[in-house]
């Protein structure tokens, strides 16, 4: 674990620190909100959002969509299970 | 997972902790997973309504019509999903989650970072945080008082550690940041790392980075989104694409780190290839635990695998567009090879409804292999990799006493929740109910302290050390290459020569 500076050092790291949440603030702030106000990015954004897809999702549960994914697969397979291998036509 | 300073990359040698198992952070993480998703699964249960057979009725009414709508080659695509829609909306009215409005995770926003703070219907999402504060703060010391550790500085340490993760998932809802994959956990060990690397991490929050406390908590309420009744969703073809090629992918690209790069931490090599080859972040983190990595190692292997995930996001259905593979085929090979469940469905949406149907459906087939990887890297960790300090295998009795137990834990939570969602509808409803309301929320909240406690306890010098000879770059291309490889293969037998009217039935 890095250790705490010592007191000498204690300034330059206050300002390393301030720094570098200035430069996440102006991206955050400033670079992002532009780049996603690009119609393309505005699209996909919205694109995704109206299907249930959250792309930041770790596992299948976090889908806001995936019922409805998953419902769909399910009609297909109860509709003709032998065509998924689970069952005689 | 074991702190850097423990023990050099290649030192296998383990020596077993004499605390008793009832003072041990496993027995800890799996009583406060349990307790968790009992009171989720209890209070549902509870709460269930009570004109619940009228609702079954109307819901087998609506399955009917739906099915009749289906077959029927002229009815019109809006109507059957606005049956559909319906029909889903009955389902969930059948388990209702009281602890739902407490708990929340935060919302997206575009250009002000307050509307992370309101939920997409307007809701203020405040109170739900206030309530994972409270839960986690109560959990969590309880878990360290029963480990027989002091509590003193935990609570004002705890509230730091949790203010860092809560700035995480602010960045991380930012749209942009959100739609290219880059998630929490990145931004989290983000957060920590300037901390630690600027400041030094003070010494007043120690008592709160608890890392795997926190991960194996996560990992146990994990298990209940496990569920085993999931896994024929998309029958033989989907259990080709996920449960043969993935495995195979692994042990090979292990394999080949192990012998060919010759990679000198074993824990590492197998972290980057669950990750590479099962879904990304979630199952580095459960292997990692399993096969007790570094903290450095974990980071490593999400860092790549976000970074390779978001290029493959966007090449790959243009490559798939141009080669005519058609939705079910293109659908399956991204869910198939793509890291993130998130960036699939992503990937998917670009290639229309279907493929992001199947792709969706082909990765939440591979999400449930990650409990028998999680056991199997487990088992594998203490029989063949860890070494007594006289350098032999261990016997049985000592293979127990090293194994990991919270993945125990894990997997009783996975049966239990699988056989509950097996039980019928009414259960189907339940075990939504609390992942979406309980289990799922807490889950997030926990990896994310984990992340921000490593971000805080890691000197990114010593990160430094891992890339040299870009070896774990070439293991994660080269495993990926395979995966593209074989997972193409499969998914063209199975939906175009074997199953080719598996294909059809699902474009209908």
């Amino acid at each position: 674990m890095p250790l705490p500076p010592s007191a000498s050092n204690r300034l330059r790291a206050w300002f390393r620190l301030l720094a570098a949440a200035a430069i996440v603030a102006a991206i955050w702030l400033g670079i992002l909100p532009y780049i996603g106000s690009r119609p393309p990015i505005r699209a996909y954004i919205e694109r995704n959002d109206s299907r249930g897809i959250d792309p930041s999702a770790k596992f299948y549960t976090e889908l806001p969509g995936m019922p409805r994914f998953a419902a769909q697969i399910d009609d297909a397979r109860r509709r003709d299970a032998a065509a998924f291998g689970m069952g005689k036509r | 997972m074991e702190s850097n300073s423990a023990s050099p990359p290649d030192s296998d040698a383990v020596v077993i902790s004499e605390t008793p198992f009832f003072r041990s952070e496993d027995c800890w993480a799996i009583c406060l997973g349990w307790l968790v998703l009992l009171v989720g699964l209890g209070a549902t249960w509870l709460n269930r309504p009570d004109n619940n057979a009228e609702l079954r009725a109307e819901f087998e009414q609506f399955s009917s019509r739906l099915d009749a709508a289906q077959r029927n080659p002229q009815a019109e695509k809006q109507s059957v999903e606005k049956l559909r829609k319906q029909r889903d909306g009955l389902r969930a009215q059948l388990a209702i989650n009281p602890t739902k409005p407490w708990l929340a995770k935060l919302g997206s926003w575009d250009d002000d970072p307050s509307r992370a703070f309101i939920s997409k219907t307007g809701r203020n999402l405040l109170p739900g945080l206030i309530g994972v504060l409270v839960v986690g703060l109560v959990l969590f010391s309880i878990g360290l008082r029963g480990m027989g550790e002091p509590i003193g500085g935990f609570p004002l340490a705890f509230l730091v550690v949790f203010a860092l993760a809560v700035l995480s998932y602010v960045l991380a809802g930012q749209n942009v940041i959100k739609h290219y994959n880059l998630e929490y956990a990145l931004w989290a060990l983000v957060v920590g790392l300037l901390i630690s690397n600027t400041l030094g991490t003070p010494a007043m929050l120690r008592p709160a980075m608890r890392t795997e406390l926190y991960i194996k908590t996560g990992l146990v309420l994990l298990g209940a989104e496990i569920l085993f009744n999931r896994l024929l969703s998309l029958g033989v073809p989907g259990i080709f694409v996920s449960w043969v090629v993935t495995p195979i992918v692994l042990v090979t690209t292990y394999a080949f780190g192990q012998r060919i790069l010759r990679i000198p931490s074993r824990s590492l090599n197998m972290v980057i290839c669950a990750d590479m080859s099962v879904c990304g972040v979630s199952a580095a983190i459960a292997t990692a635990a399993a096969c007790r990595a570094k903290k450095e190692e974990l980071s490593l292997a999400i860092g790549l695998s976000l970074a390779f995930t978001v290029i493959m996001m966007v090449v790959m259905p243009p490559i798939i567009g141009a080669l005519g593979l058609g939705q079910v085929l293109g659908g399956a090979w991204i869910g198939g090879t793509i890291d993130s469940t998130g960036a699939v469905a992503a990937a998917g949406g670009m290639l229309g409804e279907t493929a992001l149907a199947v792709a969706a459906t082909v990765k939440m087939i591979q999400n449930i292999l990650i409990g028998v990887v999680a056991f199997g890297v487990a088992v594998y960790w203490v029989t063949c990799v860890e070494r007594s300090t006289a350098g032999q295998r261990p016997g049985w009795l000592e293979v127990w006493w090293r194994f990991p137990k919270f993945v125990l834990g894990f997997l009783a939570a996975s049966l239990l929740f699988s056989a509950v969602a097996s039980s019928g509808l009414e259960g189907q409803a339940m075990v939504s109910a609390t992942i979406g309301g309980t289990s799922e929320v807490l889950r997030g909240w926990f990896f994310c302290l984990a992340f921000v406690s490593i971000g805080l306890e890691t000197d990114f010098r010593q990160l430094r050390k891992y890339f040299v000879g870009g070896k774990p770059l070439i293991l994660y291309v080269c495993g990926q290459a395979l995966n593209l490889l074989l997972s193409f293969i499969m998914c063209w037998l199975m939906f175009e020569k074997v199953f080719p009217n598996a294909a059809a039935a699902i474009g209908q």
